[in-house]
């Protein structure tokens, strides 16, 4: 929830001239210089609005048990990857050489053990992208065929 | 004992393994893999991973024996190859029809590779 203020409080500060019955039907715009910097909406609807929004937050990017496109797939990991990168050196401080499971922006889970980390957070938090990675300066470079199978 | 595929150009040692969902064993599909003691993980058609619905777990940084550095999606399976189970296996999707088992895989086998008689054996020791 916001900040509340009194109305005695919000007059004094804003004159706002407060018509529940025209609040109703649109919501005011409060302005600064003639730009505006506020509005002010019924609380029923302000609170529905934070309902929505606390859901929104919370939700997964993949719903556990959705079926999604490899795609779909790749860009929900791409931002909790996104969110690892930033996080790099406060990670580096904390976790240097663990594994840490991202998601929603958020470590949700640590281990030195990949696999076991890995089965715990999909047990867990569900089977969605969730960024799984070790916590190191570089990542190490993997050599993944033999020369004669390296044309893809 | 299985026989090298005569298709490819020298014969190599093919193998038809199953590849499962981690955490849905239902979710499973066979393909065929080369035994590729020069790759360190293992490489799956990226069709593998629609069919099997694979979440990405991260990107890995990859080198070709030219130099030249890639990143790709790694995706946590399960296989079973000769009839032995190998779980949590990281492998990278490719775009490529068929799949590769990297010495992540076959180190946790015994492999004759008979050459001269274009046989080869998989043994889980």
């Amino acid at each position: 929830m916001g900040k509340s203020v009194t109305l005695k409080e919000t007059r004094a500060v804003y004159a706002v001239t407060l018509d529940e019955a025209l609040l109703r039907q649109a919501p005011f715009t409060i302005e600064r210089d003639g730009e505006p910097v506020a509005a002010v909406v019924p609380v029923d609807e302000y609170r529905e609005f934070i309902a929505w929004r606390e859901r929104v937050q919370s939700r997964p990017a993949v719903r556990p048990g959705e079926a999604v496109s490899r795609d779909d797939a790749l860009a929900a990991l791409g931002r909790e990857r996104a969110a690892f990168l930033r996080l790099k050196d406060q990670l580096l401080r904390t976790y240097r050489g663990k594994f840490v499971a991202i998601l929603n922006g958020e470590v949700v889970d640590v281990d030195d053990d990949d696999r076991a980390l890995t089965r715990r957070v999909y047990t867990e938090h569900g089977y969605v992208p969730i960024y799984i990675d070790r916590v190191v300066e570089e990542p190490p470079v993997r050599r993944i065929l033999s020369p004669k199978k390296a044309v893809l | 004992m299985p026989r090298y595929n005569t298709e490819f150009d020298p014969p190599a040692p093919i193998v038809g393994f199953t590849v499962y969902c981690p955490v849905d064993h239902k979710r499973a599909a066979n393909i065929q893999g080369e035994l590729d003691s020069g790759a360190e993980v293992t490489v799956v058609p990226q069709g593998l991973v629609d069919t099997l619905h694979l979440v990405p777990r991260r990107m890995m940084v990859t080198q070709g024996y030219d130099g030249t550095r890639n990143q790709w999606p790694t995706y946590m399976i399960d296989l079973e190859v000769e009839g032995c189970a190998v779980y949590d296996v990281e492998a990278v999707a490719l775009p490529r029809p068929d799949a590769v088992l990297g010495r992540d895989v076959l180190n946790h086998f015994i492999i004759t590779l008979n050459g001269k008689e274009l046989i080869f054996e998989v043994v889980d020791p």
